[in-house]
């Protein structure tokens, strides 16, 4: 059974009766009533010269100016605190989507304002007050770690706001809740971060339907031979890391056009184990009779340049071989990758 | 069998079943509260001279400590209900009645409500547990 179940079905005395709360505050006035009157009649009967603590408490602790005066300020300062909060707690549950909507963040939002109010109408302008409640502060372990970087700020806004109330200077408080307010529900509104970059995705993807739509179909057919062949080859480079662990990854393709597969891979086996780099024929395809392209993947060693190697392949003045196309594959991702990059990003921008 | 079952107890109000004990400190409450009336009869008692002012602050004390037993019964589930309520009402009466310099008439108060206590702790039954629904012999 959850916590709150168990709760509900197994309610305490308070939970039961929440009227009871409401009793032991009557009966809390009552006895400082009480109180009062047993002060002011000791005072009345006895001589209290000796007792100058007991006495103050009785000349201003119950003075009902004094009283009046401070019981209104902290009245109306905690009034506005609430008030002034109440906009931000309702901006913070109408701009958080519903997995992480935390309701005690909502409430604790509205009630920080008020305790941080009490706390600086407590303080005034006493400097020792200040020291001690920063000591109380640090013996006090209250820290908790917010999911949502957005949810500290509402966090500093109210804690701004009870600052403000605490310390009486409304007008300021007023606008700091009014503009902190606004500026988070646009920024939520017009989505600000998400709205940045979908537009820069949505400019990428309309160039490139502009582009398909300016090129013929023989040179499309083209581009997506070579995707094709590109995404072949980082793939085949991928599982040769993959398979022995530790292995450098290639990062170059050697691409052979021949007319004789056979005579072809002799020669060109020939001048890769002279140059080395552990190459591997990936692949052999054959579109048209009599013509076969040969993929080679592996790492062209550091003194040697792509030149070079194309040179002695042509230099074994092979006819089998056409053409040559060396492909280096370095700094490029494995197109899976980022498909499914692309993908995720999409669901988190829905 | 439901009705038949809580008639003979609505029929008899006097018929109250053992419902004082130690569960939630309903039975030291009560002798503490027995304790203090009791001191506070004494001290209304005319020919003892005691000042008003004195009476009054006495009379305070005691009503004060019935608050606290009455807020401590209230929310931190204790039985001290009955403690509470007779120390805070039986105070503030012997307050007013001496105030009203009717010495005697708080005194017999005092009396009253100590022998009421007194019955109540003897035959270990309150009829005002009853009415509040307290069981102190069950915890």
């Amino acid at each position: 059974m959850s916590e709150p179940e168990r709760k509900k079905q197994n309610p305490t005395d308070l939970q039961a009766h929440p009227g009871r709360l409401v009793a032991y505050y009557l009966l809390l006035f009552f006895f400082i009533f009480q109180t009062s009157m047993l002060l002011r009649e000791l005072g009345a009967n006895y001589d209290l010269q000796q007792f100058a603590r007991i006495k103050e408490i009785i000349d201003t602790g119950f003075t009902f100016s004094m009283a009046f005066e401070s019981l209104f300020e902290t009245f109306f300062s905690l009034l506005l605190s609430f008030i002034f909060t109440l906009p931000v707690a309702w901006v913070y549950t109408l701009t958080k989507d519903e997995e992480n909507f935390d309701s005690s963040l909502a409430q604790t939002v509205v009630v920080l304002a008020m305790v941080v109010t009490g706390v600086m109408v407590v303080i005034s302008d006493v400097t020792a007050r200040a020291f001690a409640l920063a000591g109380v502060v640090a013996a006090v372990r209250f820290r908790n770690t917010l999911q949502d970087t957005k949810d500290a700020v509402y966090i500093f806004i109210a804690v701004a706001i009870g600052m403000g109330c605490g310390t009486r200077v409304y007008h300021i408080t007023v606008w700091l809740s009014v503009i902190m307010s606004l500026t988070m529900y646009l920024l939520w509104k017009y989505k600000f971060g998400a709205s940045l970059r979908r537009s820069a995705k949505a400019l990428g993807k309309k160039d490139v339907q502009k582009i398909y739509a300016q090129t013929s179909g023989e040179a499309l057919q083209h581009v997506e031979r070579e995707l094709g062949q590109q995404m072949r080859l980082m793939q085949w480079a991928q599982m040769r890391t993959d398979d022995v662990k530790g292995k450098k990854k290639a990062n170059a393709a050697l691409i052979v056009e021949s007319s004789d597969a056979y005579t072809a891979i002799e020669q060109v086996d020939k001048v890769l184990d002279a140059y080395g780099g552990k190459w591997q024929l990936a692949n052999i395809t054959s579109d048209t009779p009599g013509r076969s392209t040969l993929e080679y993947v592996g790492r062209l060693p550091k003194e040697t340049t792509p030149a070079t190697l194309i040179d002695a392949i042509q230099q074994s003045s092979s006819p089998a071989i056409i053409e040559i196309k060396f492909r280096s594959l370095k700094g490029l991702k494995n197109p899976l990758d980022a498909d499914k990059k692309s993908h995720d990003d999409g669901e988190d921008g829905n | 069998m439901e009705a038949s079952n809580k008639l003979p107890s609505l029929q008899n109000p006097f018929n109250i079943p053992l419902n004082v004990g130690l569960a939630g400190g309903d039975l030291p409450a009560r002798y503490f509260a027995a304790a203090v009336v009791l001191l506070l009869t004494i001290a209304a008692v005319p020919p003892l001279k005691f000042s008003y002012g004195s009476l009054k602050i006495f009379d305070l004390l005691a009503s004060m400590s019935g608050t606290i037993l009455l807020m401590a019964g209230l929310v931190f589930s204790q039985k001290t209900h009955y403690a509470g309520g007779m120390l805070i009402l039986t105070a503030l009466l012997m307050m007013w009645l001496s105030g009203r310099e009717w010495s005697w008439p708080a005194m017999i108060l005092g009396v009253l409500v100590l022998g009421w206590m007194l019955q109540n702790l003897l035959t270990k039954r309150c009829g005002i547990n009853k009415l509040l629904g307290i069981d102190s012999c069950q915890t």
